[in-house]
């Protein structure tokens, strides 16, 4: 029994520890266009190959001769146990120049273990002198970590950040984008601003530092303060340095610096100057996030379209500029785009830590999508997507939504043939059996139409391929403040109808109704009665309506208890 | 111990002077030998520099009761003119305070020619009564805003002799609210400190002679608690003139909308110890779209440039959370009050 008990508390630790993605129509918020987050792997070249080599002191140990012993103090991290043997170690003349560098890397590595205040000078000259790109590497790993032991904050990402683009560095790319994290995360923040003007002695330090300083996360909640961002100090060292910054990055940083202090006509203006064939994945978003906060809808389409489908970008960003599209043709009034737009993104991506920190959002609870096939489109508009964008992938729930829309609206025959077409066969035979029904239109008839409904409850008119049982939370129209008035009149008519037409029970109850007041006190009367207020009572409070369901309620309860008397 | 010396430690770091730390035990009556030695213990725990305080119940202080060797332990005593009634029973009467009566308790404070300060309650709590006998009492979290926007409750208002407000909601019919449900005749009652039951203890304190060295207000209220009299409101209904109360206030925070400005409105500093209905009156500067008001409150938008709400009589809430406002432009907000 306990286990019993205690499987339900877990389950719900688990849903409530993960949570869900209720959010809707994100496009609407200012925070969905803020310029992309950069982590360290937005600063990694694609593709680069890396050396993978020990390093110094991890190579064998057994059949090194002295090398060999020296290495296995150093693993055994007896770091006095070693300077005495070098010199003993150097002079063995079968010793390779690789293996001797590696007995002074060894020696250095020490060194810097015991604290010795010569070991950071001694460890930079060693990088520079070193003709083995294993051993360089490695050295300038140290050294950027004593840099960094140091506070030396700028000194020690320079190295990491060049590292990261190195194909003959022995350090692996998660090593290098950890060390950068460690670096910049945590207080690293308040360091570097301290540190800004260290970062513009080159175009890429530059970008890297004013990218990192200016990131905001999605993830910040909206009442938490921004962060502080010394826009002034940061344009100032841009004036100043802008020989040295590439003409990409003046334009990229300037945006940048525009759109997140809340001045998207300032980000259009420095857009207006940029090179013609600038197309870069961080231009094409803030160019498309700037038309879009200035309400330059249209303008927005083409550069978000072209990140869209953009091989720079990754599939994140791609994700993040669809959805942006929706955004787009939702104010244009475009249903068919934005529908094609939300059809592209309507599967959650593979998880990338990296990827997934870069800021955008791409509505993986298919929320829009579903609130689009299922209420906001129309049916003109879903035929339409089916015929302009006949290849897109998820077709077949498209032409699902389509045969639950035609239900809904009586068109059984061709709901019917649609749910027939994909395979949808339970579907498409209890549809059958509807459309048989409401050929009868004799009292009788209806009532057993009537019946049918209320025994398939959630099984006609309700799209069972969408929502994952969390339709409710994406029906907030109600709360949404980001909608002018006539998007909101619109969306509140929309999820009503939705409400009502797919509440089979509550479509049960108008039939029973009707038959009530045209057969009046008779046994076809009554058991219509008694079937209606069965129906209003178990329909769902989340439908709404409560003032009328109750009111039926009562009048009709009123009516049998009279007839029943008569 | 620890946990003064905690205290201490925190005082120096914030530059607070801590002169002395106060016990709030409510200790039986027929305990009071007990609770001397005690005192006895940590007297002599306690830095020398340290005064050591104590409240005390007022029942200690009648005939035969060990409260002599208690106050000689200490520095100084704080009678509770609240809470009177023995713990754990509801009382008959929905009160909290007890009227301060010089006469009655001066000499009796006196006698034992220590500094006392005299306990004023500034706290209120509400009680639901049912109709029926069958149901038991018990108090609730409902607050005065919360039942006078509940449908079908009428609205009684009584004073004690202590000067609290006693405000009675009665269902005249069965009703609810959220998810609570009310028969008819149930009754939600309300104990309120009002500005007079704290003047008139604080104006009574006086009259107690030379012991009697001020006042100790119990207590100040915690984050979202709604029926404890803020600082600036005891301060002024005890005539301390460095705390006017502040004025009404509303606070306006952009939601940042990427195509409309949509603006969270609250306001803060609402007079909560009102005898009569206020009304607040939020003027817009250009027609907004929309308006959508917090589930709860009742502010509603009355015309394209105007909101209001109405706070009921005595409603215990100082903050308002009135909605969220809709505009195509940016707009200004102005707050009137009317009553």
């Amino acid at each position: 029994m306990r286990r019993f008990l205690v499987l339900p508390f877990l389950l719900a630790g688990i849903v409530w520890a993960c949570g869900f993605d209720a959010t809707l129509r994100e496009y609407l918020r200012i925070s969905f266009w803020r310029p992309f987050v950069k982590t360290p792997e937005s600063f990694r070249p694609a593709g680069l190959k890396r050396l993978v080599e020990p390093f110094a002191g991890m190579g064998p140990t057994v059949g090194a001769g002295a090398l060999g012993r020296l290495r296995r103090h150093y693993r055994l991290r007896e770091y006095d146990a070693i300077p005495p043997l070098v010199a003993g170690v150097r002079a063995d003349a079968r010793l390779t120049p690789m293996e001797r560098e590696e007995v002074e890397l060894l020696e250095l590595k020490c060194a810097m273990w015991r604290e010795d205040p010569a070991a950071k000078a001694r460890m930079k000259e060693f990088a520079r002198k070193s003709k083995f790109p294993v051993y360089a590497s490695e050295a300038r790993g140290w050294l950027a970590r004593m840099h960094y032991r140091d506070g030396e904050q700028s000194a020690a990402g320079k190295i990491y950040l060049a590292e990261l683009k190195r194909p003959d560095t022995n350090l692996s790319e998660s090593v290098l984008t950890d060390s950068l994290r460690i670096v910049y995360g945590f207080n690293g923040r308040d360091t570097l601003i301290a540190q800004l003007e260290d970062y513009f002695d080159t175009s890429e330090h530059a970008e890297f530092a004013v990218q990192m300083v200016t990131n905001v996360s999605r993830r910040q909640p909206a009442d938490a303060p921004p962060p502080s961002i010394p826009y002034e100090r940061i344009q100032q060292l841009m004036e100043k340095s802008r020989p040295v910054l590439r003409s990409p990055a003046v334009v990229n940083l300037g945006m940048r610096l525009a759109l997140q202090a809340g001045n998207p006509q300032g980000a259009l203006r420095i857009a207006s100057r940029a090179p013609p064939a600038m197309d870069d994945p961080d231009f094409l978003w803030m160019l498309g996030a700037s038309r879009f906060l200035v309400k330059d809808y249209a303008g927005a389409a083409a550069p978000l379209t072209k990140l869209a489908n953009s091989r720079k970008a990754n599939g994140y960003q791609r994700a993040g500029a669809r959805y942006g599209l929706c955004g787009v043709y939702m104010k244009l009034g475009d249903r068919v785009r934005q529908l094609h737009w939300a059809l592209s993104i309507s599967d959650p991506l593979p998880w990338s830590p990296a990827e997934d920190e870069t800021g955008v959002y791409f509505s993986w609870s298919g929320f829009d999508f579903g609130l689009l096939l299922d209420a906001e489109a129309s049916i003109e508009d879903l035929e339409k997507l089916l015929a302009e964008y006949p290849g897109s992938e998820k077709i077949a729930l498209v032409r699902y939504s389509l045969a639950v829309r035609l239900a809904r609206r009586e068109r059984y025959e061709e709901a019917g043939a649609m749910f027939a077409s994909i395979g949808a066969k339970l579907r498409a035979n209890r549809i059958g059996q509807l459309a048989a029904l409401a050929r009868d239109a004799s009292p009788e008839g209806r009532f057993a139409m009537a019946k049918y409904l209320d025994e398939n409850q959630e099984r006609l008119f309700f799209n069972d391929r969408l929502w994952n049982g969390l339709q409710t939370y994406a029906l907030m129209g109600e709360s949404d403040a980001r909608l002018t008035r006539q998007e909101r009149v619109t969306l509140l008519a929309a999820e009503r109808q939705l409400r009502d037409e797919q509440e089979e029970r509550w479509r049960a109850y108008q039939i029973y109704h009707q038959l009530v007041r045209e057969q009046g006190n008779t046994p076809l009367g009554r058991r219509a009665a008694e079937r209606a207020i069965s129906c209003l009572r178990r329909i769902s409070a989340r439908f709404g309506r409560a003032a009328e369901v109750r009111a039926a309620d009562i009048e009709l309860t009123r009516w049998l208890r009279t007839a029943r008397i008569v | 111990m620890r946990d003064v010396a905690a205290v201490r430690a925190t005082a120096r770091e914030r530059g607070i002077v801590l002169t002395g730390v106060q016990l709030d035990i409510d200790c039986p009556t027929s305990a009071l030998g007990g609770y001397a030695k005690f005192l006895a213990a940590i007297r002599a725990r306690l830095p020398k520099d340290t005064r050591l305080s104590i409240t005390a119940l007022l029942d200690w202080f009648r005939p035969g009761t060990g409260i002599a060797a208690v106050v000689e332990q200490v520095d100084e005593f704080v009678p509770q003119f609240y809470d009177v009634e023995p713990q754990g029973v509801l009382p008959k009467y929905n009160t909290v305070a007890a009227p301060v009566v010089p006469a009655k308790w001066a000499r009796l404070f006196s006698q034992f020619e220590k500094p006392f300060r005299i306990g004023i309650s500034t706290f209120g709590r509400s009680r639901f009564i049912p109709a029926s006998k069958d149901k038991g009492s018990f108090y609730s979290d409902g607050t005065p805003f919360d039942a006078a926007r509940t449908p079908g409750m009428e609205l009684t208002v009584e004073r004690t002799p202590a000067k609290e407000v006693i405000l009675r909601y009665t269902a005249a019919r069965a009703t609810s609210a959220g998810y609570r449900d009310y028969d008819a005749g149930d009754r939600i009652e309300f104990s309120l400190a009002t500005p007079e039951s704290i003047a008139e203890p604080v104006r009574a304190a006086r009259e107690f002679g030379p012991y009697c060295a001020g006042v100790v207000f119990f207590r100040w209220p915690e984050e979202g608690e709604f029926m404890t009299v803020p600082p600036d409101d005891v301060f002024t209904a005890a005539g301390a003139g460095h705390a006017a109360r502040q004025a009404p206030r509303l606070e306006v925070r952009d939601e940042r909308c990427a195509a409309v400005h949509c603006t969270d409105l609250k306001i803060t500093h609402t007079p909560a110890w009102n005898e009569k209905a206020v009304v607040f009156v939020v003027s817009v500067s250009l027609d907004m779209e929309y308006f959508i008001p917090n589930p709860g409150f009742g502010a509603r938008m009355v015309s394209p440039r105007r909101i209001e709400i109405t706070l009921p009589p005595y409603c215990g809430r100082i903050h308002l959370p009135l909605g969220r406002a809709v505009a195509a432009q940016p707009v200004q907000f102005r707050l009137e009050t009317r009553t």
